[in-house]
């Protein structure tokens, strides 16, 4: 008896949970659950037979056989296989072929992050747009070929080549050109005694020491992922580093009829030794990796990359010191020839010691824009012009006067430059307003505030800092452009500036796994990166255009001539 | 023997029943415009998107839709149905093109027939054709059918290219920021429709921004 009441009661709970149940599912029928919901997206296997990647489906949920596809890492088609679905019979609709509760796709050969598309619908109800999700591949190498930056994959001597001939490449970038003037001024501080042989090993330990430092900065970050530009991009060492070309422009300055307190002189003797010395010639090339730090994002990255996938951190790091003796080659001709062609004695040597102030102290007012408020640094070239021109004018000649009054004229410029507002001197560097359309954030907070107020659409985010050159090129170049302008319309936009390198900005990276200015990501409207168009460092106008197609289906940019898929 | 439905197991059946019904429940049709979202003022004023029924009826109804989604196929006979008996709505068909290329095309071919002056019959003998899936070849002799050449039609688009990929960009980040999930979609005055919905839900937000 009593064992009846409960068999009833257990039936009739039942019962109201099925009932409960139906009568939900019709109401529920009212609001089609969230795609991500829908469809559950999780990695199930990795063998040599490939990758297994399935989706649980919710019930009254199904996905089209058709509507996978893969891509790799650099956005190319993966090889994709699928098992027979179910197949459905519509009299209007032809037959069609879906997988209900569960749906697997194997991709053979796939390696390392692959991004996985999904379409399906909601029985009788709605229809998704394609679900785009990133999976990592665990235990797989990462697939060859992925650009410069990610070219550690293939056979070592190939990538420290490639390394090598990158840091060639990057040698004749401006943000790198400064590396000859510190050179010559090494140079030519040596005054008379200077031989080709000598050349070659002040610039050689030059060029040693910046590569040592390029390859320690790789190392330090693969070991603590921790990005140094950033660090080196700080205030604290800037200003070090500003000073360090200030102190050594010292000795020169006697000639502008300054008197020097005694204990700076031998401050700056000391550092830079008697007559351009091997210490100084390492001392400079270690500097010089502060002054090249903002050109480093894309092969940084590309190592970083490679230690974050497993990789060795010394092959990391010697990929870094390929890139910097790349970087020195050029360096190391113009060292050797550049004393050869030097004449030995003259009236020129006079000239020296002022010119090589100049450039310290011109490469010093270059370091602070980095960190010093555009005015200040207008008025910091206003001063070094007025005070070469000052020196040269006082001098004899005609070119000499004649530069001297050029140089004055361009301190009056600078100055015209920092007081009328809009003008901006022609040294003007800084530039204080984010660029055109976009809304500007520092902080992670502002970050995910800014990407939560952009969810629904697509989305860029750029990663710039106003000591990075190749933004500069990037803001010159890309958006100017009526073709970009065109692909970004509708497109929210986001600038993440870590010009003060501070807590904030490096969270803010750590947030978007990027590795420091400048970083394209793109996002799709439901708030995923598209990873395969991410891009790093300078880009060029079709390169972006073919990154930005991954804003589609949020965009519409359809070409007419695409005559489509026929089924 | 008829199964009783005792007080204990009701003391039961009732909390299952009203459990499972009242997390599903909360969600009924239907929404209301998200506070952040565009107003239905801005949905409908757009002079560039083309309108079917009547273009000065009192009420507009906003869908949004692609060439190929099985439910908006299905509801369009309905739906024509619906708005010429009415006589006095206008019919906001805007675009989401997300089923890949044949639809991008389909999207291209009948805002390029706009201007040429056949988008109505266009739009209408893309919709009636058979099948889940399209052929470009199905597409554009649907058009012919329309009295439209593909060519023409492409070429008419391509003049204004940036108006109309701005206009359907527009469109789907209205779409996202509606919530709306996926095609299709309806608005009419602050009611939001997800998926597909029967006549009689739309007749009756309509009656509502009618009575005001």
């Amino acid at each position: 008896m009593r064992q009846d009441m409960w068999g009833k009661a257990i039936a009739a709970l039942i019962l109201g949970l099925v009932f409960g149940t139906i009568g939900g599912a019709v109401l529920a029928a009212g609001r089609p659950l969230p795609a991500a919901e829908a469809f559950r997206m999780q990695l199930l296997s990795v063998d040599a037979q490939g990758a297994r990647i399935g989706w649980t489906i919710a019930p009254g949920y199904y996905l089209y056989r058709d509507g996978f596809s893969a891509t790799d890492d650099a956005g190319a088609a993966l090889e994709l296989h699928t098992d027979p679905g179910e197949v459905t019979q519509d009299p209007g609709f032809g037959s069609v072929e879906v997988y209900r509760d569960r749906a697997e796709v194997l991709l053979p050969g796939a390696r390392g992050v692959v991004q996985v598309t999904a379409q399906g619908c909601q029985q009788d109800g709605i229809c998704y747009p394609p679900v785009t999700e990133t999976v990592t591949l665990p235990g797989t190498a990462p697939p060859e070929g992925i650009g410069a930056e990610g070219a550690l994959a293939g056979n070592w001597l190939t990538v420290l080549a490639g390394y090598f001939g990158l840091g060639v490449l990057l040698a004749f970038t401006p943000c790198v050109l400064p590396m000859l003037p510190i050179l010559l001024a090494l140079l030519a501080r040596q005054g008379e005694t200077l031989r080709p042989a000598r050349g070659a090993v002040l610039s050689g330990a030059y060029v040693l020491a910046m590569a040592v430092a390029f390859a320690a900065i790789g190392a330090v970050a693969g070991w603590s992922g921790r990005n140094l530009q950033l660090v080196l991009q700080s205030p604290w060492a800037i200003g070090a580093m500003a000073g360090l070309f200030a102190v050594l422009a010292l000795p020169g300055l006697g000639l502008f009829e300054i008197a020097l307190p005694s204990g700076l002189a031998r401050v700056a003797d000391r550092v830079q030794g008697p007559r351009g010395s091997v210490r100084g010639a390492v001392a400079l090339g270690l500097g010089a990796a502060l002054v090249v730090g903002p050109c480093l994002t894309a092969p940084l990255a590309g190592a970083l990359l490679y230690i974050a996938q497993g990789g060795s951190v010394a092959f990391g790091a010697a990929a870094l010191f390929a890139l910097g003796l790349g970087q020195g080659a050029p360096l190391l001709l113009a060292g050797v020839f550049g004393a050869a062609l030097l004449p030995r004695a003259g009236a020129w040597m006079g000239a020296v010691r002022p010119l090589v102030s100049f450039v310290f102290l011109a490469l010093a007012v270059w370091l602070l824009s980095r960190v010093v408020p555009g005015t200040v640094t207008a008025a910091l070239w206003a001063g070094l012009l007025l005070w070469g021109g000052g020196w040269l004018i006082r001098g004899t000649g005609r070119v000499r006067r004649g530069l001297g009054v050029l140089a004055l004229l361009g301190a009056g410029a600078q100055v015209a430059g920092a007081v009328l507002p809009g003008v901006g001197g022609p040294l003007a560097t800084a530039t204080p307003e984010a660029a055109p359309g976009f809304g500007r954030v520092s902080t992670v907070d502002g970050l995910e505030t800014a990407l939560a107020a952009a969810r629904g659409r697509p989305t860029l985010v750029y990663v710039t800092a106003d000591w990075c050159e190749s933004c500069r090129q990037i803001a010159r170049t890309l958006w100017p452009d009526p073709a970009v302008g065109a692909a970004l319309r509708g497109v929210t936009r986001i600038e993440l500036d870590v010009t003060r390198a501070d807590a904030g900005a490096e969270a803010a990276l750590k947030r978007l796994s990027a590795f420091g200015p400048p970083t394209l990501l793109f996002f799709g409207p439901d708030g995923t990166e598209r990873i395969a168009s991410r891009r790093t460092g300078p880009v060029p106008v079709p390169d972006f255009l073919s990154a930005a197609r991954a804003l589609r289906p949020a965009g519409f940019a359809p070409d007419p001539s695409i005559q489509g898929v026929s089924e | 023997m008829i199964f009783p439905l005792n007080r204990r197991a009701l003391l039961v059946l009732a909390p299952g029943g009203m459990m499972t019904l009242g997390a599903a429940g909360v969600q009924a049709r239907p929404e209301a415009i998200p506070p952040k979202a565009p107003g239905y003022a801005e949905l409908i004023s757009d002079p560039a998107q083309p309108v079917l029924g009547n273009p000065k009826g009192d009420v507009t109804i906003v869908e949004f839709f692609d060439y190929q989604c099985p439910f908006c196929r299905k509801s369009y006979p309905e739906m024509q149905a619906f708005v010429k008996k009415d006589g006095n709505l206008r019919w906001m068909m805007k675009d989401w093109p997300m089923f890949g290329p044949v639809s991008d095309r389909a999207t291209m071919i009948a805002l390029g027939a706009v201007k040429l002056g056949r988008y109505a019959e266009v739009n209408a003998a893309i919709m009636a054709l058979p099948g889940r899936h399209l052929s470009v070849e199905q597409v554009d002799a649907a058009a012919k059918s329309a009295g439209v050449e593909a060519g023409d039609a492409l070429d008419s688009f391509q003049k204004d290219y940036n108006s109309w990929t701005e206009l359907v960009g527009k469109n789907i980040g209205e779409a996202y920021e509606l919530g709306l999930m996926g095609t299709p979609g309806f608005v009419v005055g602050q009611d939001l429709f997800n998926g597909a919905t029967p006549i009689a839900d739309l007749s009756k937000a309509v009656a509502r921004l009618r009575r005001g």
